[in-house]
C-alpha cells in the first residue's frame, strides 16, 4: 500500500452538505441520481452527479447530510456538470454513503 | 438473403412505423402521456397497510419543512386540526403520474382532507411539470428530512393523517383511489 503525506490528505477538500433535492439522471450511461447540495455559505449549492441508486432507490435523501469533495475540477456528464464528489463506501449490496455521526453545520470540513 | 430483401421491400412501411412508434412511447411527452393513461387503467383499490407504521405519535413532533411553488415554506404542522392526504410523487414517475386521475376523485369524494403533493426532484423539473399539468393539486417540493413515520422505499407513497398528525392509513405504490368503499372508509378513520 502506497504511503501519503497529510498534506496529501488535507490537500483534498471534504465537506459536509445538505441534499436539497434529487432526481434520477436519465441521461447517465449507469445509474445515477442528480443531487443539488447545499455546502453552506463559503461554498455555496453545488450539484453532483452520485451512482448510489442500488441502496437509495427512491429513498428520500432531501434533508439528509452528506460527505463530498468539493476540490477535484469539475466533470461535464451528459447535459449535467458535477461540481462534487459524494463519498460512500462499496459495500457488496452498493454504495453505502457516508454521513456525520451528527447534525452538522454546511460546508463543516473533514479532516 | 432474397428473402428478408423481399421481406423488408414488402413491408418497410409498417416496420418503420412499428418502430416510430416505439421511439415515441419510450422518448417523447406523448409516449409518457400514452404509457400514464395505460398505467392508470390497470390500478386497483389501495390496501391499507399503516400497521407496520409508526403510528403511536404524531408526525408533526418532527418538523417537516416543505415549499409551494411560489416558494413559500411550510412546517407540515402548518395544517394541523385539519385531516390531511400526503402523497409522494415526482414527475419522472410514471406510476405516480397515473394516479392522479383517481386522487383527483377521492379529492372531491372527501373534501373535508387537505391534499399535498410532494416531490423531492429539483426547482426546475417542479416548475417545469407545474407548468404542463392539468392537474390543480397543491403540489410542494420537499425541503427537509422526512419524518420517520412516513418512511417509504418506493413512490407514489400515500399517507393519510388525521387531525392530530397520527397516521390512519397508508399505501405504498400506485393505486385507484377512485372508489365509495375507500371515501368511507378514509371518512371513518379520520374522524
Amino acid at each position: 500500500m502506497k504511503e501519503v503525506s497529510f498534506e496529501n490528505f488535507a490537500s483534498l477538500d471534504i465537506r459536509v452538505g445538505t441534499v436539497l433535492s434529487c432526481e434520477p439522471f436519465e441521461k447517465a450511461r449507469q445509474p445515477a441520481f442528480k443531487l443539488w447540495i447545499d455546502f453552506g455559505d463559503e461554498i455555496g449549492e453545488r450539484k453532483s452527479s452520485a451512482q448510489i441508486t442500488d441502496l437509495y432507490e427512491s429513498a428520500s435523501l432531501v434533508g439528509t447530510q452528506v460527505l463530498a469533495v468539493v476540490n477535484f475540477p469539475k466533470k461535464q456528464i451528459a447535459d449535467f456538470m458535477s461540481e462534487a464528489l459524494v463519498l460512500g463506501v462499496y459495500s457488496n449490496d452498493g454504495v453505502v454513503l457516508l454521513r456525520p455521526d451528527a447534525q452538522c453545520v454546511n460546508g463543516a470540513k473533514v479532516g | 438473403m432474397n428473402e428478408l430483401k423481399l421481406w423488408w421491400k414488402k413491408r418497410w412501411v409498417r416496420n418503420v412505423l412499428f418502430l416510430a412508434i416505439l421511439a415515441m412511447l419510450f422518448f417523447t411527452d406523448a409516449g409518457k402521456w400514452i404509457r400514464v393513461q395505460v398505467t392508470g387503467i390497470t390500478l386497483s383499490a389501495p390496501s391499507d397497510s399503516s400497521q407496520s407504521m409508526d403510528t403511536s405519535s404524531s408526525v408533526y413532533d418532527f418538523p417537516f419543512e416543505i415549499q409551494d411553488r411560489a416558494g413559500n415554506r411550510y412546517l407540515l404542522n402548518h395544517f394541523k386540526g385539519k385531516p390531511l392526504f400526503v402523497n409522494f410523487w415526482a414527475s419522472w414517475c410514471v406510476p405516480c403520474l397515473a394516479e392522479f386521475g383517481s386522487l383527483e376523485a377521492l379529492q372531491e369524494r372527501v373534501p373535508e382532507m387537505e391534499f399535498l403533493f410532494i416531490t423531492q426532484e429539483s426547482e426546475e423539473a417542479f416548475q417545469a411539470y407545474l407548468s404542463r399539468t392539468g392537474h390543480q393539486f397543491n403540489f410542494y417540493r420537499q425541503r427537509s428530512r422526512l419524518p420517520t413515520h412516513m418512511a417509504h422505499d418506493a413512490i407514489p407513497a400515500s399517507f393519510v393523517l388525521n387531525s392530530k398528525g397520527v397516521i390512519v392509513f397508508s399505501h405504498i405504490g400506485a393505486a385507484n383511489w377512485n372508489d365509495q368503499n375507500l371515501a368511507e372508509e378514509l371518512k371513518a378513520k379520520i374522524h
